[in-house]
């Protein structure tokens, strides 16, 4: 215990802190089977670790075993983070937490160690919101200017653009996410969890070579992903036929040519000329191959990270919450709760000046 | 889940009262800050008070449904077990609690 506090604890209230001194956040990021630590100083990650929650094949991960898990790696976690960032806790200027969207069990454990190490550091608290966190994270790396957003997950599937103050959602699905089907194709086939379902489905796409036609659904800005996997569940005797490796490529060519539609549906109507892709689907690089294809006709350009920040993340978080930070924008104690669903247009974007 | 007339754990509220001892009242308020925030899920039809005597963490729970007591109780203490370990790990030294900024 002793090597982390080489201070005492010194009150330093909000005012003191002037904007140009370097501001150094820590996020914690547990809403789905990803739990991730982030420490940032001033745009630079100086650690990021993480662990995941991954169950037998053919199995989902369930709320309560997730919630479980992150309460027994968070510990552990918080040391490495601290240990490879080379910090001591005196250092941080605040604590960062995703307050939602996300599962609920798995996002009060985070929460409530996140409000502890507050009160026990004496920091500041900043509840974030986890698709915000995305966004911001990918601006950050890529350095994309004002782009079209598609994020993708497998709890969420939006199309953003910005405008004045808010992220607003342009496109969405209207019932499940894609990579939430993704998740769910891969448990009807049993493909190994590990270390997602989705990257096991990208590999064995690889090797597809039939394109069985599924059901296509896109309604003006906004698409469905739960009819493909009802007709996959329905046909799963005829569909023998077909190898697991044509199915999964047909998968991902309906479903990402979906995202590809609507991406371009946004860009036309905002007349942008750049597409940001972030959330955990963002790793695959068929779609990022598909996006590519579809921006050279227009001209535009396409961005992505890798799956370190792809992926849940708790950098992400740290980010995000030192930009709400650096405006003002706190969180009180009573509102350090956590909310299963969280808008991304709730949130007020103080921090961008651009229109 | 069946909730007859005739299930004798069921015919009237029952409770269940927490008694937790901290090494000092400071880290009692830490718990008591960290653990009272966050409501009881909305379909739960358990109630949890949580409340402060000195260093000593009270939680009181009650509810129309025994399953239902049990599951808020072993999600309140997986959370204190976690509050308690981040105390033992990450508590600085000299530690006070803070004043009231960040209560804000």
């Amino acid at each position: 215990m002793g090597r982390y506090f080489s201070r005492p604890c010194c009150k330093r209230a909000f005012s003191d802190i002037n904007t140009s001194k370097m501001v150094v956040s820590i996020g914690f990021e547990g809403s789905a089977n990803k739990l991730g630590i982030g420490i940032i100083r001033d745009g630079i990650v100086l650690a990021n670790p993480r662990r995941t929650f991954i169950t037998p094949p053919g199995e989902g991960f369930k709320p309560v075993d997730t919630a479980n898990h992150h309460q027994l790696n968070i510990v552990l976690l918080l040391k490495e983070a601290l240990d490879e960032a080379k910090i001591d806790p005196q250092e941080i200027d605040v604590v960062c937490y995703t307050k939602g969207p996300g599962l609920g069990s798995p996002l009060v454990s985070v929460a409530v160690f996140a409000r502890t190490v507050s009160q026990l550091w004496g920091k500041p608290i900043i509840g974030v919101n986890h698709c915000i966190g995305h966004i911001e994270m990918a601006r950050l790396i890529t350095g994309a200017q004002n782009p079209i957003v598609l994020y993708v997950s497998g709890g969420n599937t939006q199309i953003i653009a910005y405008s004045q103050k808010r992220y607003r959602i342009f496109g969405e699905t209207v019932d499940i996410a894609v990579g939430n089907c993704l998740d769910r194709f891969a448990r009807l086939l049993k493909l190994s969890n590990h270390p997602s379902p989705g990257h096991n489905i990208e590999q064995l796409a690889k090797n597809g070579k039939i394109y069985v036609p599924l059901p296509y659904v896109v309604k003006g800005m906004d698409m469905s992903f739960s009819g493909v996997l009802t007709y996959i569940e329905e046909f799963a005797t005829t569909l023998q036929e077909y190898t697991v490796e044509d199915l999964c490529f047909s998968l991902q060519e309906t479903v990402f040519a979906m995202l590809v539609e609507t991406t371009e549906r946004a860009m036309a109507h905002c007349g942008a000329q750049e597409v940001l892709i972030c959330g955990g689907v963002g790793c695959n690089i068929r779609l990022q191959e598909m996006m590519s294809e579809m921006c050279k006709e227009r001209g535009a350009k396409v961005f992505a990270t890798d799956e370190r920040f792809c992926i849940d993340n708790g950098a992400m978080i740290a980010h995000a919450g030192a930009e709400m930070f650096r405006v003002g924008v706190l969180t009180s104690w009573e509102d350090t709760f956590c909310t299963q669903r969280y808008r991304t247009d709730e949130v007020e974007v103080k921090w961008r000046n651009d229109i | 889940m069946d909730i007859s007339s005739k299930d004798s754990l069921n015919c009237s509220p029952v409770s269940a009262e927490l008694h937790i001892p901290f090494p000092s009242a400071h880290l009692a308020t830490v718990a008591y800050n960290s653990l009272r925030v966050d409501k009881e899920p909305k379909r739960s039809t358990t109630t949890k008070v949580l409340s402060l005597e000195a260093n000593i963490l009270k939680a009181s729970f009650t509810s129309g449904d025994t399953r239902q007591l049990r599951t808020a109780v072993n999600s309140f203490l997986d959370l204190l077990i976690l509050v308690s370990k981040a105390i033992d790990e990450f508590t600085p030294p000299d530690f006070i609690i803070k004043e009231c900024p960040l209560m804000i």
